[in-house]
C-alpha cells in the first residue's frame, strides 16, 4: 500500500464516526451496526465514500463488533459479515485508500473481572482477523477497548493470524488518565509496545479538549507513534438522542493541538462525520508528525501500574520460589494456591515492587501451574511479576496469560538460551534479566561476565529485542569462595551501566552463604551494589536488614523526595507500644473475641509451655468455635463476629500446621469438596463456606468459581470424596447446579450434596435433587459432622 | 454511607454491632468506598402497550410485572450504572486476607450502589420537572426476564460508556451494579411502598421489617 511510505511523513488521517453516521441513515437502537454490511450494503458503501472524499487515508470496516457473541444470537456469520464490511471498504476506498479491519470489545469482560477465558477471547479475534485478513484488510486497528488483556488478546490474534498487517492499538482513557479496569497510561503503553503494535491510540470516552490533557503523559511514555481519535466534544441528550458538542470548523479547531502535538495518526470517533474529517484534513493536510524518539525506558507493568528502572532501586520479592523453602513446596504439591498468595501479600505489605513467580518443583506439572499461579496472582495482586522459570515452554505460557509486560527470568550468554527466549520476549514483550554465565560457565572475573552481557544485549538486538528490555545480572558468588566475589560482581554492574548503558539487577542474599548472621553481609553488600548502580534486587522483602539498607540508602541519595517512603516506614517505630496486653491473653479468650493479631503469640506460649498442638485444638480451639458458632446459630453473634473467630482460629492453626507437619498430629479431617458452579463467578458465600469448615479441620478441595459439572464429578470420584458443597448465586446457575447433582448422584450415589447461595431455598433445593439445603456456613459445618461423623 | 443498611445486608436484626464488630465495618466501608469509580448511564425511551408486555421504546419486552409496573406512564428511563471493577478486585483480595473485612466490605458496596442509583434517580427527576419517577424495576424481577439483561445493556452501550458487561448467565460485571427501568407518570403512585415491602422475594433474608400501613 503506497499509504504506508507516507506515514512518518506526513500525518495520516483515518475516518470519523461509524456508527454515528450508521444512525442518522435509520439504523434503530438496539440493531447490530454491522448487520447492514449484508441488509444495507450500499448505505455503508456511501458512507465510507464520503470519508474518501473528505481526504481520509484510511478507511474502517463496519467490523467493530463482528464477533461471534454479538453475531451468534442473530443467526449471523462472522466470516460472512466481516468480509463484507472490508469488501465494502475497499470498494469504497478504490485503491486510493488503505482499508482497516475494525476490531472492538466483545462486549464480556475477560476472567477474572467477567466469565470470558483469555484464550477463548484470543480465538473471538482469531476468527474475525482471518476473515479481514482474506478479504484483503491491509491494516488492523483495535479500538475502544477498557481492558488491556482484551486488548493483549486482540494483538496476539492479529499476530498469530495476520503477522503481516500493521497493527493499530487504541484505548478509552477517562480525563484522569485512567481505564475502566483502573489502569493508567504507562502501563498500557508498556504492554502494548511491549506487544510491537505499529501504533497505540486514545480514542472515544472523550472529546477533544479533554483529550489534549493526557498527552503529556502519553508522549513521555511512548517510543511507538501515536493515533488519536477523539470524539467529536462530550455527548448530551436532545430529545432522547445523543448530539456532541463540536460542529466541523469547532471539531477542527479543537484538533489543533493534537495535530501538532506529534501525533501519527488522526482520526475521530463518536459524534464525528465525513464534514468534521473533512475540516480536520483541510487545517493539517502535509503537517509532518515528529519523528520518533525511543525514550529509552526500562518498563514492566501489572494491569494497574508500571514500575520503571533507573530511579529509585526496583525490590523483586524472592519468596514465591521453593528452592530451600519446605512449607512452599507442600503448597505447590497440593496446589494450595492460597499460600502462594499469602507470600505475595506479606511481600507487598513489606514493600516489594515487583514479584518473582517460581514454582519450579519435579514432581509437578510445571507449565499448569505456572499459569494458574500467574492468573491467581494477578487477580488480587496489582504488582508487576517476574515469570521465573528454566523451561521456555513454561515462560511463554506465563507470558501469554500475564496481564501486562513481564519481567523474564531469565536468559543466559548460551545459545540455546537465547535462541528459546529472545524470541518470546519479541512477540509477547518483557523485560529479560540475563545472566552472565555461558557454555563455559560463570566467569571469575568482571571482564568475562562483561563480555557475556555485551554478547547477551548483541544477540538480543538480532532477535528484535532491543537493550532496554535486558537487564543484566552480575551473579553474587559467596565470598566464603573467594574473597573477591563481591568485588567482580560490583565491577560487572559498573561497567555494564556505564559502557553497555544496560539496567542491572541482582540475587543479592547468594553473597552471604555460608556464613552466619547473613543479614550482616547482605545489607552491606546491598547498598555497595547500588553504589556501583544497581537497578534491581532480588531480595526478601520481610529481612528489617535489608529493607533499613534500602530505605536508608534511598534518604541518603535524594531517591526518597520528602523522606516521606522512610518516614512512613520508621517514622512511628520509636513510638509503637510495648507488646499489646492482648498478646498474653487467653487464646480461648482471643479467638471468642476475633483478636487476630494476638493469636501467634498465644499459641506459641502454649506450645512453650509444653502443651501438644493437639491438646490446643482440644482444650482451646474447639470450645472457642463451638460457642462462637452457637452463638451465631441463636442469632446472639453476627457474620462479621463469627468470621473475626474463624480467621483468628486460622491463624492459630496456622502456627499449629507448622508443627505439626514435623512431628505427629498432622492429619487432616476428611475431605470436603467446594465449588461454585458453573456460570457463577462470584464466590464469596462459598469461601466462607471454607473458612469454618477448615476451623473444624476437613481438608477442603476448593475447586474455585465457575467450575464445570463435570469437574466437580471427576474430583469426587478421583479423591473418594463423600461430601460436596455447591453455591449458586443467580436462577440462571441453579440449572447448572441441578445438572452437577443429577451427574454426581449417578456417578457417585453415596456422596452427598449440599447446596446454598443466594436465590436458593428449601423447596429449590429439593426440587434440584441436594440432599441438603445449608442456609448459612454453620449449617454447612453441622451437616459436615453429620455426613463425616466425627474423626 | 447508610450504616443501617450496611448492618441489614450483614445480617443484623435492627442491633447494633460491638465495638470490634463496628471498627472493622467502618474500615471496610471506607476501603470499598475508596475503591469505587461509580459510573452511570440512561435513555429516556416512550412507553407504550404490547401483547403480553410492553414496548421501551422500539424494544419489546414481554413482562406482564413490568407492564404493571409502569402503568400510566408514557415514557420512561433506562438506567445503568456500576461501581466499576476496583470494588471486585477489593473484595477478591479481601476474601483471601481476612473474611470479616471481606463481608462488610461486600455489604458496604451493596449500600454504595443503591445509594448511588437513588443519587442518578435525583438527577433523572430533574430532567423530568412535571412527571413522577416510579420505583426502579429490574431485570430478574417478577416475570421480567433476567435474559433482557444483554439487551437492556446493548441498548444502553454500557460497555463502552461505563464498562459494564455480564456473564454468558446474565450476571452483571462488575458485580455491585444496577440496571432498572424507571417509568415517569404524570401523577404520583398512589401509595409507594418500602423498597423490600413491595418484592416478591418474601423468603429474603435481607427483607426489612415491615411497618404497619399508617391510616391517613
Amino acid at each position: 500500500m503506497d499509504i504506508w511510505n507516507e506515514k512518518g511523513k506526513r500525518i495520516l488521517f483515518f475516518d470519523g464516526g461509524m456508527g454515528t453516521m450508521l444512525l442518522s441513515a435509520g439504523l434503530a437502537p438496539g440493531e447490530l451496526p454491522e448487520s447492514w454490511n449484508l441488509t444495507r450494503p450500499e448505505a455503508v458503501r456511501e458512507i465510507h465514500r464520503g470519508y474518501r472524499t473528505a481526504g481520509c487515508d484510511i478507511l474502517t470496516a463496519n467490523t467493530f463488533g463482528a464477533n461471534r457473541l454479538k453475531l451468534a444470537h442473530q443467526g449471523l456469520s462472522v466470516p460472512e459479515v466481516v468480509a463484507a464490511g472490508v469488501s465494502l471498504a475497499r470498494e469504497a476506498a478504490g485503491g486510493r485508500c488503505a482499508v482497516a479491519l475494525d476490531v472492538g470489545p466483545t462486549g464480556r469482560l475477560l476472567a477474572p473481572l467477567g466469565d470470558l477465558a483469555f484464550e477463548d477471547a484470543v480465538e473471538i479475534f482469531r476468527e474475525m482477523v482471518r476473515a479481514g485478513a482474506a478479504a484483503g484488510a491491509d491494516c488492523v486497528i483495535i479500538e475502544t477497548m477498557s481492558d488491556t488483556y482484551e486488548c493483549k488478546a486482540a494483538v496476539l490474534a492479529v499476530k498469530e493470524e495476520a503477522p503481516g498487517l500493521p497493527v493499530f492499538a487504541s484505548l478509552i482513557f477517562d480525563s484522569r488518565g485512567k481505564l475502566l479496569t483502573g489502569g493508567d497510561i504507562p502501563a498500557a503503553a508498556a504492554l502494548l509496545e511491549g506487544l510491537g503494535v505499529d501504533a497505540i491510540g486514545l480514542n472515544c470516552g472523550l472529546g477533544p479538549r479533554q483529550l489534549e490533557a493526557l498527552l503529556p503523559q502519553l508522549f513521555s511514555c511512548v517510543s511507538v507513534p501515536v493515533l488519536l481519535m477523539p470524539n467529536a466534544g462530550l455527548p448530551r441528550s436532545v430529545d432522547g438522542h445523543t448530539v456532541f458538542d463540536l460542529g466541523p470548523e469547532e471539531f477542527a479547531d479543537a484538533m489543533e493541538p493534537l495535530a501538532r502535538s506529534g501525533a501519527w495518526y488522526l482520526g475521530g470517533c463518536c459524534g464525528t462525520t465525513p464534514a468534521h474529517m473533512a475540516a480536520v484534513i483541510r487545517r493539517f493536510n502535509g503537517l509532518p508528525p515528529a519523528p520518533l524518539t525511543d525514550k529509552g525506558l526500562t518498563v514492566v507493568s501489572s494491569c494497574t501500574h508500571s514500575v520503571s528502572f533507573g530511579g529509585a532501586p526496583v525490590i523483586i520479592g524472592e519468596r514465591i520460589n521453593p528452592t530451600g523453602k519446605k512449607r512452599l513446596k507442600q503448597a505447590l504439591r497440593e496446589n494450595d494456591m492460597d499460600y502462594l498468595l499469602q507470600e505475595g501479600f506479606a511481600q507487598q505489605d513489606n514493600g516489594a515492587d515487583i514479584l518473582d513467580v517460581n514454582v519450579g518443583l519435579p514432581e509437578i506439572d510445571e507449565r499448569a501451574v505456572m499459569v494458574r499461579a500467574v492468573r491467581e496472582l494477578q487477580a488480587v495482586i496489582d504488582l508487576p511479576l517476574q515469570l521465573d522459570s528454566s523451561s521456555p515452554g513454561v515462560l511463554e505460557a506465563a507470558l501469554r496469560a500475564y496481564n501486562g509486560k513481564a519481567m523474564v527470568n531469565s536468559v543466559n550468554g548460551k545459545r540455546e538460551s537465547m535462541e528459546a527466549v529472545f524470541p518470546l520476549v519479541k512477540k509477547y514483550g518483557g523485560v529479560v534479566v540475563g545472566l552472565t554465565l555461558d557454555e563455559d560457565g560463570i566467569p571469575a572475573d568482571a571482564e568475562g561476565r562483561f563480555a557475556i552481557a555485551k554478547k547477551i544485549v548483541g544477540t538480543a538486538a538480532r532477535f528484535g529485542v532491543c537493550k532496554k528490555d535486558i537487564v543484566i545480572d552480575a551473579l553474587a558468588m559467596t565470598i566464603s569462595t573467594g574473597e573477591n566475589c563481591a568485588a567482580v560482581a560490583l565491577e560487572t554492574i559498573r561497567r555494564v551501566k556505564k559502557e553497555l548503558g544496560v539496567k542491572t539487577s541482582l540475587g543479592v542474599s547468594n553473597i552471604s552463604f555460608g556464613l552466619p548472621q547473613r543479614e550482616i553481609v547482605n545489607s552491606a553488600f546491598y547498598c555497595l551494589a547500588l553504589e556501583n548502580g544497581l537497578d534491581a534486587a532480588i531480595l526478601n522483602p520481610a529481612s528489617e536488614a535489608m529493607m533499613r539498607a534500602h530505605w536508608g540508602f534511598l534518604a541518603l541519595k535524594g531517591l526518597d523526595p520528602g523522606f516521606a517512603g522512610y518516614i512512613a516506614r520508621f517514622g512511628g517505630e520509636a513510638a509503637k507500644a510495648p507488646v499489646p496486653a492482648s498478646a498474653q491473653a487467653d487464646l480461648k479468650q482471643l479467638i471468642l473475641r476475633g483478636l487476630r493479631d494476638g493469636v501467634p503469640d498465644a499459641v506459641r506460649a502454649r506450645l512453650s509451655r509444653g502443651e501438644g498442638p493437639m491438646e490446643i485444638i482440644e482444650n482451646a480451639l474447639i470450645p472457642a468455635l463451638d460457642t462462637v458458632g452457637k452463638g451465631f446459630e441463636s442469632g446472639k453473634i453476627f457474620l462479621p463476629q463469627l468470621l473475626m473467630s474463624a480467621e483468628a482460629a486460622k491463624a492459630a492453626f496456622g502456627v499449629l500446621k507448622a508443627q505439626m507437619s514435623s512431628g505427629a498430629g498432622g492429619a487432616k479431617g476428611p475431605k470436603v469438596l467446594l465449588a461454585t458452579v458453573k456460570g457463577d463467578i462470584h464466590d464469596i458465600g462459598k469461601n466462607i463456606v471454607k473458612v469454618l469448615l477448615e476451623n473444624y479441620r476437613y481438608d477442603v478441595v476448593d475447586l474455585g468459581r465457575d467450575v464445570a459439572p463435570e469437574a466437580v464429578v471427576d474430583a469426587v470420584c478421583r479423591e473418594g470424596i463423600r461430601l460436596v458443597g455447591l453455591s449458586a448465586l443467580m436462577t440462571t446457575t441453579v440449572g447448572s447446579m441441578e445438572e452437577t447433582i443429577r451427574l454426581l448422584h449417578r456417578a457417585a450415589p453415596e456422596c452427598r450434596v449440599m447446596v446454598g447461595g443466594a436465590v436458593l431455598t428449601r423447596d429449590y433445593a429439593d426440587q434440584i435433587g441436594a440432599d441438603r439445603y445449608v442456609p448459612d456456613a454453620m449449617a454447612s459445618v453441622r451437616y459436615a459432622g453429620e455426613v463425616l461423623g466425627p474423626f | 454511607m447508610n450504616r443501617k443498611e450496611i448492618y441489614r445486608y450483614l445480617g443484623y436484626k435492627g442491633q447494633e454491632p460491638s465495638p470490634r464488630e463496628l471498627a472493622v465495618i467502618q474500615d471496610a466501608a471506607r476501603e470499598a468506598e475508596a475503591a469505587s469509580a461509580p459510573r452511570w448511564t440512561w435513555e429516556r425511551v416512550k412507553v407504550s402497550p404490547a401483547a403480553g408486555g410492553v414496548f421501551l421504546g422500539s424494544w419489546e419486552v414481554h413482562s406482564h410485572s413490568l407492564s404493571a409496573h409502569l402503568k400510566g406512564c408514557g415514557e420512561a428511563f433506562l438506567m445503568a450504572a456500576t461501581l466499576g471493577s476496583g470494588v471486585d478486585l477489593l473484595l477478591r483480595k479481601l476474601e483471601h486476607r481476612d473474611m470479616s473485612r471481606a463481608v462488610a466490605a461486600g455489604a458496604a458496596a451493596a449500600a454504595l450502589i443503591e445509594e448511588f442509583c437513588d443519587s442518578a434517580e435525583e438527577e433523572l427527576s430533574r430532567l423530568a420537572p412535571g412527571l413522577f419517577l416510579r420505583p426502579r424495576f429490574s431485570p430478574g424481577y417478577g416475570d421480567f426476564d433476567i435474559a433482557c439483561q444483554e439487551e437492556f445493556l446493548r441498548r444502553l452501550d454500557t460497555a463502552r460508556r461505563i464498562g459494564l458487561a455480564m456473564t454468558g448467565a446474565c450476571m452483571l460485571t462488575p458485580s455491585k451494579s444496577v440496571t432498572a427501568v424507571i417509568g415517569l407518570a404524570p401523577v404520583p403512585a398512589e401509595c409507594p411502598p418500602e423498597k423490600c415491602a413491595r418484592c416478591s422475594n418474601t423468603g429474603c433474608p435481607f427483607r426489612a421489617e415491615e411497618k404497619p400501613p399508617v391510616k391517613g
